[in-house]
């Protein structure tokens, strides 16, 4: 019995053994086999490429759902509260009125701020009433 | 990748083999496949130096030692905390205690291994002394193999997994 306590060692030897094999030793099996496996192979690389396919077009579906649904109710909100007070963010107030997508970490500093505010403001003292 | 040559390709299917030896439940085609997707959606960079056959065996290599994490938290010789640590999975599996079902199946490989070189016992040593990390000059001075003899174990070694590994046609 081979003595070994570490089984891997012996996978990564024989993986090196194949990894350096040449075409000689490679192809040395029958042809048919040899044949039959590149072919089994690159039935595995096109179900691949068709899964990565199928991821994309999922993806870009979920994107269009997304573009068609507009800029949501956080969008909306920002811009309608820089409108009416372009003091709070005037980079945001320029670029809605200039009708440009205004920068993401604009927007997500600006949202940070009022969710702060919001808690900050509210009494943790106060309990509830339930029933 | 859609252009790999038939070297190539019985390549990776022989990697793709070597891997499943003693893993439970793992098929060569899933885990060549699993490899391919990591390629193809970014989560393995290919990078440009290295081989891309060579590259691919390392991918399984890594998705090969997940699934054995994956098969001793079921059996319960790992919890998920152990199995996340940062040590490696050789590390962590070194000091597991092995689970009977991983231990029959890497019976069961070094069996099929042993089995494979019944008539070359200086292969088989070259191999074992490979594994061990052994430098060609001290596996041919402990074996009294000249280069030439040397050279030729290599081959005979080479050609007896190529074949071994090589998928039987379905």
């Amino acid at each position: 019995m081979i003595k070994t306590s570490h089984p891997d060692r012996l996978l990564d030897a024989m993986e090196a053994m194949v990894l350096t094999a040449d075409a000689d030793d490679l192809l040395a099996a029958p042809e048919g086999r040899l044949a039959a496996a590149a072919q089994e192979v690159r039935g595995i690389v096109n179900l691949s490429l068709a899964s990565r396919a199928d991821r994309a077009a999922v993806v870009s579906a979920r994107k269009s759902v997304r573009d068609a649904r507009g800029p949501g109710p956080l969008m909306d909100y920002l811009k309608r509260l820089v409108a009416a007070r372009p003091e709070v963010s005037p980079n945001l107030a320029a670029a809605f009125a200039a009708g440009k997508s205004p920068s993401q970490e604009e927007v997500e500093a600006l949202a940070v701020e009022l969710l702060k505010a919001r808690l900050s403001s509210s009494k943790p003292g106060r309990k509830r009433r339930v029933g | 990748m859609e252009g790999l040559s038939t070297d190539d390709s019985v390549r990776l299917a022989q990697l793709a083999r070597l891997r499943c030896l003693g893993a439970l439940g793992l098929e060569w085609q899933d885990l060549l496949h699993e490899a391919f997707i990591r390629v193809l959606d970014g989560r393995r960079r290919w990078p440009r130096d290295v081989p891309f056959v060579a590259f691919m065996a390392q991918t399984m290599r890594s998705i090969a030692s997940e699934t054995r994490q994956a098969d001793l938290v079921e059996f319960g010789a790992l919890d998920e905390h152990e199995a996340g640590e940062e040590q490696g999975p050789a590390a962590v599996l070194a000091k597991t205690d092995i689970t009977p079902e991983r231990e029959m199946a890497g019976r069961q490989m070094l069996l099929e291994i042993e089995a494979l070189f019944a008539e070359d016992a200086i292969g088989l040593a070259v191999l074992e002394a490979a594994a061990r990390g052994d430098s060609a000059a001290e596996v041919q001075v402990r074996l009294g193999l000249d280069s030439t003899a040397y050279a030729s174990t290599l081959r005979r070694i080479r050609r007896r997994l190529t074949g071994y590994l090589l998928p039987t046609e379905p």
